[in-house]
């Protein structure tokens, strides 16, 4: 029985939402062979029903139990994206347990903090990498009584006391399961909306990470939203298909693929690494597709990239093609929607080149598109709208469940993050910051009273610390309150407006704009190794390593002519030197935070020495 | 799942012969305008492309043998020969000086490839033990041994430069030379030949993607690649070397068999070291080691003396005062498509039908 996208917000509309296991435990009684989710094993996609992803929840549930943990303890889990995570995620979540989720690039520095700072009594990881890393501090975690590992590839010669495989840990849980069967549907009743579901640490580009508790209350009224998402006209089809490659210790993830996933009965598929998410797309085709700027980036520059080697006619008539999808989205953003011409410049356009772009890009199906976690030059949004993915930008952050103000694919204007979601309230404060009272805004940080209090008042608004302007109805965010450049002839500048139009080209992946207290703004770049690396090779100059290369004149002149075009476009002040960054940025050496966003203050006194030399 | 050709979910579908419906389309396509192209052609053309499909088949058995499991043979056309005259003898006429017993064609046609795959076995314990050029010699050797029998046998084959009758085309007891008649539609003995041919190499290159896609198809890559490293891996190089030269021999015998009813009468001198050539030749014209390149050298070989004989007649050449007959002129223009082919397109005719697939597939980028 197939069940359609208007059945599935029937039932949202009437019953209201679900928290992830309660909506788990239901879709595996109605549907218990729907498909829940795919793992790449050998090249094949293996599947999960349903049942099974309830079942494996389930001894998770009793495995936990066996070992102690109790309703408001926490669960750590450091994995990449993988059904263990939802089995564990789940799992954690039916009896009341906390799950903390850490991303697998974490340190073993920041796990030692994570895991004692949100008290785990059980950590999931993956395999022998976060194994090592949680060995190596374990001695200072009393409370950890377990850790549990998905991967055995390499563990033989472990043998530590408090080691134990996923599939040991699940037939534990099993035993348990089978002489109390009905024990987790029993707890998921008593979850109140007040407990906490799950625990998300803030990646923190100033200070150590903050634990935002997030309620089952919140989870269960943003999933109550779900029928009034900008997506839910556009949906066709009941077998919806996500790709989960964004990390699902981070609230994009978990919103995007454990709420909405599991609420629409989607298949969720899980991508095998963040390397191969381009191959993994093309073969899933999604038809829902978050993604952060990050990698609407990188699928923008190495299509650009990979038109210049295409031989003379398909250069040509990509070429074409892009000049209509740009006149076609120019009159579709400035007039209105259904604008005919641009409909029919599009579809010359798709017929000609964007068909088979969308399919290799793995979009082809995509229904719907979000970008989210940063902010996307117009460029690339652009560059999505005209070849016909309903990419739009939406902005939420950990601390109201991700979901505050959203575009919508019929309703765009570029540059803004959209209008307040459904059931969110929006103000702005006097100096600008944006103010947000929702259900799903959370609960507090966890063991830290004063930072709480400083984000949620008496009445309940969330202090988003981003400070944000009106265009409209529409909500644009000028930057992050304390990151606004102030510069010594007294003009505001928001840097990250600059960087993104420097970063809209294919050959730059870091800008740190800098001029607080300055005479003028300069910038640091760090450039997209592969792209230059091929443009390098065209033009016949000779590199070895990313600092060789990025300290070539020609790729210096290179950069100066993209930081030229940026400063045509800005209203702002005008970029008048730059200096590139010698080596990637890297999350474990401090540069850049889990979710590969800069920290500013770190690199400005890092590369201190290249910022004096602008200045002098 | 529906439009979305590349998600394997389990491994029958990822090595499926048809992995998307564009493809079952265009093969549905491709075998209603060949079933139909039988009433329309032109008994010329239809006789050239039976004889195309049924090359292909004998294409099929040495791409397996050499251009799967990387070993060279000469003896290719021993073994079309072993073919022929096992179906001649079980389904052709008696006379005087041959056999014939005037068996279905349910009996001789499997028997062709049977009987050669058995006298294939002969060579096996030596395939097993030599490789190269080495091996080549005793093919070679094998070939003339052939050569001399088929020469001398003449209760079997008639005889150098006489030559016997071959099998003939009689099905559940029906004699098909006579044609079928369907009420007032009567279908003649080139058609059903044609039709039987291209069911014949249907099933034959089916088998042959089969054989590509499984355990053994494997093992004779792995053996081509490097025969002591898949002997490292377990692959048992006696096991897949002899059965490599005896499925070889079996499309051999079954294709020669098929082809010698199109021609209808055959002479032992046929099958000598030139023919064992051309079937290599024909491999490596189409593209060696690919399913659809014997098709295709078969097709090239057949048709293109085809056309270059058409083209001569409709331009009246011939009747001009030219130095060459026509039988050179065509000699010569096909000896030179093949030179041309070695140096601009190794991969033989399927590379350049690979490289145009690439081309749109790759769309709108070049790789």
């Amino acid at each position: 029985m197939a069940i359609t996208m208007n059945d599935i917000y029937e039932i949202l509309k009437n019953e209201g939402g679900r928290t992830p296991s309660e909506k788990v435990m239901e879709v595996s009684k109605d549907y218990p062979e729907k498909i829940a989710m795919r793992y790449k094993v050998f090249g094949i996609w293996q599947e999960t029903t349903y049942k099974d992803f309830w079942l494996k929840s389930n001894y998770v549930s009793m495995g936990l139990r066996f070992f102690g943990v109790e309703k408001g303890d926490s669960v750590a889990i450091q994995s990449e994206n993988r059904p263990e995570w939802f089995f564990a995620d789940v799992g954690t979540q039916s009896i009341g347990a906390v799950s903390v989720g850490l991303y697998p690039t974490n340190p073993a520095a920041e796990v030692k903090y994570l895991l004692s700072h949100s008290e785990s009594k059980i950590l999931f990881a993956e395999d022998q990498e976060q194994v090592d890393k949680a060995l190596e501090v374990i001695d200072s975690l009393p409370q950890l009584e377990k850790i549990v590992y998905f991967e055995k590839k390499g563990m033989y010669s472990y043998d530590h006391p408090k080691l134990m495989t996923f599939s040991e840990f699940l037939d534990i849980g099993k035993s348990e399961y089978e002489s109390f069967p009905e024990f987790v549907e029993n707890e998921i009743i008593d979850l109140d909306d007040n407990d906490v579901a799950i625990m998300v640490y803030t990646s923190g580009t100033t200070g150590p990470p903050k634990g935002s508790m997030i309620t089952h209350g919140n989870l269960r009224w943003v999933a109550t939203q779900l029928p009034y998402f900008p997506i839910s006209n556009n949906l066709s089809e009941g077998d919806s298909q996500f790709l989960s490659y964004l990390p699902l210790c981070h609230v994009f993830g978990r919103l995007i693929d454990l709420l909405i996933g599991i609420h629409l009965m989607a298949t969720i598929n899980f991508a095998e690494s963040i390397d191969t998410v381009q191959t993994d797309l093309a073969e899933i085709q999604p038809t829902i597709f978050p993604a952060v700027p990050r990698i609407l980036e990188k699928m923008h520059s190495g299509a650009i990239v990979r038109m210049k080697d295409a031989s003379f006619i398909k250069r040509i008539l990509f070429k074409f093609s892009m000049y209509l999808g740009d006149i076609a989205v120019e009159r579709k953003l400035n007039k209105n929607f259904d604008d005919l011409l641009a409909k029919i410049l599009l579809s010359i356009g798709y017929i000609l080149s964007f068909r088979s772009l969308r399919k290799k890009l793995g979009l082809q199906r995509a229904e719907f598109a979000a970008s989210g976690a940063a902010p996307i030059a117009p460029e690339v949004l652009k560059f999505f709208m005209s070849i016909g993915v309903p990419l739009f930008e939406a902005y939420g952050m950990t601390e109201n469940c991700a979901y505050a103000t959203s575009n919508s694919p019929e309703n765009i204007k570029i540059g803004t993050v959209g209008v307040p979601a459904h059931g969110v309230e929006l103000k702005l404060a006097d100096d600008g910051e944006i103010l947000i009272r929702s259900g799903g805004v959370f609960k507090g940080y966890f063991k830290d009273e004063q930072a709480t209090n400083e984000t949620i008042d008496k009445d309940g608004w969330l202090y988003t610390g981003d400070v944000g302007i009106y265009e409209g109805d529409f909500v644009k965010i000028v930057d992050r309150k304390r990151d606004i450049i102030i510069t010594s002839g007294g003009k505001n500048v928001s840097p990250s407006e600059i960087e993104n139009k420097i970063k809209v080209s294919p050959f730059i992946k870091e800008a740190i704009v800098i001029g607080d207290r300055r005479k003028f703004l300069s910038v640091l770049i760090g450039i997209e190794f592969d792209t230059v690396s091929n443009w390098a090779l065209r033009k016949n100059i000779p590199h070895t390593t990313y600092r060789d290369l990025s300290e070539k004149q020609e790729v210096k002149d290179l950069v100066w002519k993209e930081i030229s075009k940026a400063n045509e476009k800005t209203s702002s002040l005008e970029v008048r030197e730059f200096r590139m960054i010698p080596k990637e940025l890297d999350h474990e050496e401090g540069e850049l935070t889990a979710t590969q966003k800069v920290k500013r203050n770190v690199l400005i006194e890092q590369f201190s020495d290249l910022i004096e030399e602008m200045y002098s | 799942m529906k439009s979305r050709p590349n998600l394997y979910t389990n491994y029958d579908k990822e090595s499926a012969i048809f992995s998307n419906n564009t493809q079952k389309f265009w093969f549905a396509v491709l075998f209603v305008l060949s079933v139909s192209l039988c009433f329309v052609a032109t008994d010329y053309w239809i006789l050239l492309i039976s004889r195309s499909l049924t090359f292909s088949i004998g294409a099929w058995g040495i791409n397996i043998v050499s251009g799967l499991a990387g070993q060279i043979t000469l003896a290719h056309g021993s073994f079309i020969g072993i073919g022929v005259y096992t179906a001649a003898v079980l389904g052709g006429v008696a006379s005087n000086s041959v056999w014939g017993y005037e068996l279905d064609m349910l009996i001789w046609l499997p028997a062709a490839g049977i009987v050669a795959a058995l006298f294939s076995l002969i060579l096996a314990p030596l395939a097993v033990r030599l490789k190269g050029l080495n091996l080549a010699l005793v093919t070679l050797a094998f070939l003339f041994i052939c050569s001399h029998i088929f020469s001398n046998f003449i209760s079997v084959t008639g005889g150098a430069g006489i030559g016997r009758k071959v099998a003939k085309l009689v099905l559940f007891g029906i004699n098909l030379e006579e044609g079928l008649a369907f009420g007032n539609f009567l279908l003649e003995k080139n058609q059903i030949q044609y039709l039987f041919c291209l069911f014949l190499c249907m099933i034959m290159g089916f088998g042959f993607k089969n054989i590509v896609r499984s355990r053994a198809g494997r093992a004779y890559a792995g053996i081509r690649d490097g025969d002591i490293a898949a002997e490292a891996l377990g692959v048992n190089l006696f096991r897949y070397k002899a059965s490599a030269f005896a499925l070889a021999s079996f499309y051999a015998g079954v294709g020669g068999a098929m082809a010698s009813t199109i021609s209808g009468g055959v002479e032992p001198g046929l099958f000598n070291l030139l023919f064992s050539i051309l079937a290599v030749a024909i491999i490596v014209i189409g593209g060696a080691g690919t399913v659809l390149g014997p098709l295709f050298g078969a097709f090239f070989y057949i048709m293109a003396p085809g056309f270059i004989q058409y083209i001569l007649k409709i331009t009246h050449l011939t009747e001009s005062a030219l130095p060459l007959n026509l039988g050179q002129i065509e000699a010569i223009l096909f000896g030179l498509c093949i030179i041309l082919f070695l140096i601009f397109e190794p991969r033989g005719l399927w590379g350049i039908w690979f490289r145009l697939r690439n081309y749109f597939k790759a769309w709108p980028f070049s790789y």
